[in-house]
């Protein structure tokens, strides 16, 4: 059984504050708080606690030594990891937890991911600077196809539109009767059809022979 | 039961039958669509008794294709007659065609009806198939040579309608062009327009003369085309005759739009200041 395993089945100081674990910083006393509970209750929860934070210690340790060690040497190939993890059981007992290696199985992967990350969030910072560019250039807040003629230094001719105001002849009888006549007119010839299709002639069977 | 039946009756949508036909076009033209509708009909059952009789040869499946047949020929002059009738009416509706045109046609017309009731009512005294064959034969050279008959007034249909278009838009050119006359030639100050509105309507007069002068000549063109179509010319290029006249029409009425729209422009400057 490996020193590790070992310093975890060592039994928690008990509740009155005589010491605390070797190497670990577990609980310094019963605090008042916990006057009430039963030690061997606490000792069980403070174990537990005690054995999280070596796990994660552990995992965090592991990361950031995982990284560097994923990465073999130049013309050197790279081992399997049934060696790696052969290696790590092959090991000397370790007294600190928080050193033990885990294999580098999440390094090249980590990596990739930074990368994309990277480069995603550089898309994303490079299309909002863009669409910045055309709101700030048109001021129609849009973004559609037609919001970027003239490279954003376009700007409407105003039109000078005169207010019209009647004539004399607004209400004159000839002119009005003229503009209705007119309108009429109008709506026929945007209505009216010149070919009559229902009327082509019928397609009939001429050839009757047996 | 009851309840049922009254669910029934409270949830059914009222069912209207065929608009009643108003002009005698859309009644001639009715009656046209149910005579193709028998003769499709009838040629089925003339196709049916046919294969029939061509795969076993019997007595019985001679005479009733002889029977089919007969009838199928029949149908077939009755859609004829319908549709002559329809072309008939059609061209009385239209305004803008000379009426000696009109008779001239619609006597054609009578003339093609008359034979084909002739033909229809002959087919009864047909003692064989082969005197269907003839008659069939007789009826199928008849209408060939149609062609000039049923497309001069199909051709003299749009001809009619930009005809006349053009003989209204003419005439309240010519009124409004006489009122802006009349406006410039007033001394009283308040009913005068200023000069540069005058001249702004003197510009749309000068492009609505053009356009109307443009569509007249075109007019003319067309006219020409319809008139002389010789009848002894085949189906085929009387329908080619047909759709130049068409598209004839069709620029004569885009350039009697633009005119209108001219108008309506003149008109507007006129209303204000």
């Amino acid at each position: 059984m490996s020193a590790q395993l070992q310093d975890k089945m060592k039994p928690v100081e008990p509740l009155d504050g005589s010491g605390n674990e070797s190497g670990n910083s577990g609980p310094s006393g019963p605090p008042e708080l916990l006057s009430g509970l039963n030690p061997a209750f606490y000792n069980t929860v403070a174990a537990a606690i005690q054995s999280l934070r070596q796990t994660f210690s552990s995992l965090v340790s592991g990361f950031r030594g995982g990284v560097h060690k994923a990465q073999p040497a130049k013309g050197q190939p790279i081992k399997p990891k049934t060696q790696a993890v052969k290696q790590v059981s092959d090991r000397p007992s370790v007294t600190n937890v928080s050193g033990l290696k885990k294999p580098s199985v999440f390094g090249p992967l980590r990596k990739i991911f930074k990368i994309l990350i990277i480069v995603i969030m550089a898309l994303g910072l490079i299309y909002w600077v863009l669409t910045l560019s055309d709101r700030s250039g048109n001021g129609n807040g849009g973004s559609g196809p037609g919001s970027n003629i003239g490279n954003g230094n376009f700007t409407p001719t105003p039109i000078e539109i005169e207010p019209s105001q009647p004539s004399i002849y607004a209400l004159d009888e000839v002119i009005l009767q003229l503009e209705e006549d007119i309108n009429t007119l109008d709506r026929e010839l945007s209505t009216t059809v010149l070919r009559e299709t229902s009327l082509n002639p019928p397609k009939l069977d001429l050839n009757v022979r047996f | 039961m009851v309840y049922a039946l009254a669910l029934f009756l409270g949830n059914s949508k009222p069912v209207f039958s065929q608009s009643t036909p108003v002009t005698e076009f859309e009644r001639d033209f009715q009656e046209y669509t149910l005579s193709l509708e028998e003769y499709d009909n009838a040629h089925g059952a003339y196709i049916l008794a046919r294969s029939q009789f061509l795969r076993f040869g019997t007595l019985t499946s001679r005479n009733n294709a002889k029977d089919a047949t007969k009838n199928m020929l029949a149908a077939r002059d009755e859609v004829v007659i319908r549709y002559s009738t329809a072309i008939g009416s059609r061209l009385r509706e239209v305004s803008g065609v000379n009426q000696d045109t009109k008779d001239r046609i619609s006597n054609e017309l009578a003339e093609e009806i008359v034979w084909f009731e002739d033909h229809k009512n002959s087919l009864e005294g047909a003692g064989s198939l082969e005197d269907l064959f003839d008659d069939s034969d007789d009826a199928r050279r008849r209408f060939n040579s149609l062609g000039p008959v049923i497309y001069e007034p199909l051709a003299q249909v749009p001809y009619g309608r930009v005809s006349r278009f053009h003989e209204r838009l003419t005439e309240n050119f010519l009124a409004i062009k006489d009122k802006v006359n009349e406006i410039r030639n007033e001394e009283r100050e308040e009913y005068q327009l200023s000069a540069r509105k005058l001249e702004s309507i003197d510009g749309w007069i000068f492009e609505t003369e053009e356009r109307i002068v443009r569509s007249e000549e075109k007019l003319v063109e067309v006219g020409d085309i319809v008139a002389v179509i010789p009848r002894q010319e085949g189906m085929t290029s009387s329908q080619n005759r047909y759709n130049d006249v068409v598209t004839r029409s069709g620029v004569i009425l885009q350039d009697l739009k633009d005119a209108s729209l001219f108008i309506r422009e003149i008109v507007r400057g006129v209303k204000t200041k």
